[in-house]
């Protein structure tokens, strides 16, 4: 049988670049008419099939992504990488994604996304939490099964993908027990983001559970930290080591220890929660809990899928638990 | 576009019925050579093809190990035992078998070496409920099949755990209580006794902390042996207004101490807990207890015991089971 005729056959020919290409077949900017019509004679020459190479997107499922603009505002942060983890799994399942950012002012004023318009999208994926009433409120409009990434919302009814939080600091900070450490001190939030708590509660849980009392002045719980708006006010004695509730405020405290002369992990040893770090010397040395976005992605979209196919309505909540990646920034204090 | 080519299709021209086609086309036996010729000769012609097989049933027949320890077997009603009843039919309904081994007291111990299964082939194994740290990885050295521990976890083994959410789950019965206007509020259970019992207890912290409230009470309600525990505790002199219970042995012997006492269920003392397994306590009692599916846990233990067989699982790691609160009348609504 004879091979199709592709894009590159065409350019070969012709000696340009696929991109010239496609721009020219596909009627885009950028290519001089002149080019252009060599570029189209040559496809007919070959018995280059338009249609069968543009398959038509007909027939596969659109995946609606939305995030809060709070939470992707600037540089690589972590939803974004989770976004793009979004995307590559939705395309292994050969589905296509659209993205909505949702303003801050569009999340206070209950404005639905436009990605909820009729017919639009057959499935939505939430990345990180919005307010309980803004999410009630696309749910009223969208027709179409969500699943929550990173967050939940139990009265949503929306199933969940998240990672382990409780399991996931309790390993951390198992970790630095039994690297020898008694004294360990806690950064973060408690009350105000349910992750960030159950965090919390997975270091309660093993200092309850090794018969460590919590000291109270080494736990250092403010929101104003945890977005670095507040620097973080040290307590005169220092523990042997900190738990933090993620790789940013480990990064920030680092830089604080720093300040004030103390050696990461000479001095002092700290682990965090994410292993996403950009841009920080930390990160290569920072021991903490791997977040498998890559599997998360995966497994919402996967549950969205099924969902949409009609072939699961099951609720369900997916905690994914995963390992402690072990750096340099924990000192042994064994013998 | 051509239509695809059926076993009906072939069956209308053979003259036979498509049990005979699908009979002969998958080399099972019941028809005479001439037929066989004849539809093999007409599926060649029309171009029928078989479709694939589905992914995810290779229609194998797997045999998994199932270990219980003695202790569990022995409780009336057993948990454990129902799990198991529940992994086997999950089993059955993808084509698996499971055999049970009870492993008693002197096994777990490991007075001599482990056999495990030695006549049965078996590809794969479940731990159900919390066996000795020695004896798991004593079991998992010898065996060179997947192990699924369920309803128990163990962090520092590299291996999979299917655990009902002790943590969020009693989280949310204790904010049941606080919803109904109760502050004062004493856990009960001994939270260093197991890895459940220390997250449930931790879950009701959570609840209160969230709750802005303070006073938190513990009674512990066991006293650990060597082999399992023992129930026993003292009410408090001055009783708080309502209990969580972190088990349902203890709930039982909670509510036979309040009555004894004269103490009114739920009018002077309100009571939630975790797993109801027990339908019904004396006096029509019903507990408000969160509660996992128990079906739910036997179909992802099972899952993922077949995705490890399978080569297809490619990480170790805890799965948290979700349930629902079941309502009873035990809980009193408090004025503010």
């Amino acid at each position: 049988m004879a091979r199709t005729v592709t894009l590159k056959d065409i350019a070969n020919e012709l000696g340009t670049s696929i991109v010239t290409v496609s721009n020219a077949l596909s009627g885009k900017k950028g290519v001089s008419e002149a080019v252009r019509t060599q570029v189209i004679e040559m496809a007919r020459e070959l018995g280059y099939d338009n249609a069968k190479q543009n398959k038509s997107p007909k027939g596969k499922v659109t995946i609606g992504v939305i995030v809060s603009e709070q939470y992707i505002g600037i540089g690589t942060s972590f939803y974004w990488t989770m976004y793009q983890q979004a995307v590559w799994a939705a395309s292994i399942y050969k589905a296509l994604t659209t993205l909505e950012i949702i303003s801050t002012d569009q999340e206070k004023q209950l404005e639905p996304p436009r990605l909820a318009a009729d017919g639009a999208i057959d499935g939505l994926i939430v990345i990180g939490k919005l307010e309980k009433i803004y999410l009630e409120c696309i749910l009223k409009v969208l027709k179409v099964p969500v699943v929550l990434l990173d967050f939940r919302c139990e009265e949503s009814g929306c199933s969940s993908v998240m990672s382990n939080n409780y399991i996931g600091m309790y390993k951390m900070t198992r970790y630095l027990l039994k690297k020898g450490h008694r004294s360990i001190g806690y950064v973060g939030e408690v009350e105000t983001n349910e992750n960030l708590c159950d965090r919390y509660f997975g270091y309660r849980k093993v200092m309850e559970e090794w018969g460590v009392p919590v000291n109270q002045e080494w736990v250092i719980a403010d929101p104003q930290v945890v977005s670095q708006k507040a620097a973080i006010s040290l307590p005169k004695t220092l523990p042997t080591a900190f738990v933090c509730c993620n790789d940013y405020v480990a990064g920030f405290l680092y830089d604080r220890l720093s300040q004030m002369g103390y050696r990461v992990p000479e001095d002092i040893s700290m682990v965090g929660y994410d292993n996403y770090l950009y841009g920080h010397s930390l990160a290569k040395k920072l021991t903490t809990y791997n977040v498998d976005m890559k599997e998360m992605a995966v497994a919402a979209v996967r549950m969205l899928l099924k969902k949409a196919d009609g072939k699961s309505d099951y609720y369900n909540i997916v905690y994914l638990d995963s390992q402690i990646v072990e750096r340099d920034s924990v000192k042994s204090l064994k013998e | 576009m051509e239509k695809k080519v059926t076993m009906q299709m072939i069956a209308q021209r053979a003259g036979v019925s498509v049990v005979t086609v699908s009979n002969v086309l998958s080399g099972k036996k019941g028809a005479s050579d001439q037929v066989r010729n004849l539809i093999f000769a007409l599926a060649e012609e029309t171009g029928y093809r078989r479709s694939a097989p589905k992914a995810k049933d290779d229609g194998q027949t797997y045999r998994f190990g199932v270990l219980i320890a003695e202790r569990y077997v022995k409780e009336y009603p057993s948990f454990y035992m129902h799990i198991y009843k529940e992994i086997t039919q999950e089993a059955a309904k993808r084509g698996c078998i499971t055999i049970l081994d009870v492993i008693d007291e002197a096994c777990e111990r490991i007075a001599d070496p482990v056999y495990i299964f030695p006549d049965a082939e078996i590809d794969g194994l479940l731990i159900i409920g919390e066996m000795s740290s020695l004896f798991v990885d004593l079991v998992r050295g010898n065996s060179k099949v997947p192990v699924v521990g369920v309803d128990f976890y163990d962090v520092d083994k590299d291996m999979d755990f299917i655990i009902a959410d002790s943590f969020r789950g009693m989280q949310k019965v204790t904010e049941r209580l606080i919803e109904c206007g109760h502050k004062d509020i004493a856990f009960l259970g001994t939270p260093r006794a197991t890895n459940s019992i220390m997250d449930r207890y931790m879950g009701y912290c959570k609840a209160l902390l969230l709750n802005h409230i303070d006073h938190t009470s513990l009674i512990c309600d066991r006293s650990m042996g060597e082999y399992g525990s023992v129930i026993e505790f003292d009410l408090p002199s001055e009783l708080p207004t309502a209990f969580v219970c972190n088990c349902e042995r203890s709930t039982a012997l909670l509510i036979e101490k309040l009555k004894e006492k004269g103490v009114k269920i739920p009018e002077d003392v309100s009571i939630v807990a975790f797993d109801r397994f027990l339908d019904e306590y004396p006096d029509g009692l019903k507990v408000t207890t969160y509660e996992i599916d128990e079906n739910v846990l036997a179909r992802i233990s099972v899952n993922t015991l077949l995705k490890k067989i399978r080569g297809n699982g490619k990480r170790f790691g805890i799965r948290m089971v979700d349930g629902i609160i079941k309502e009873g009348n035990t809980v009193k609504r408090r004025d503010r």
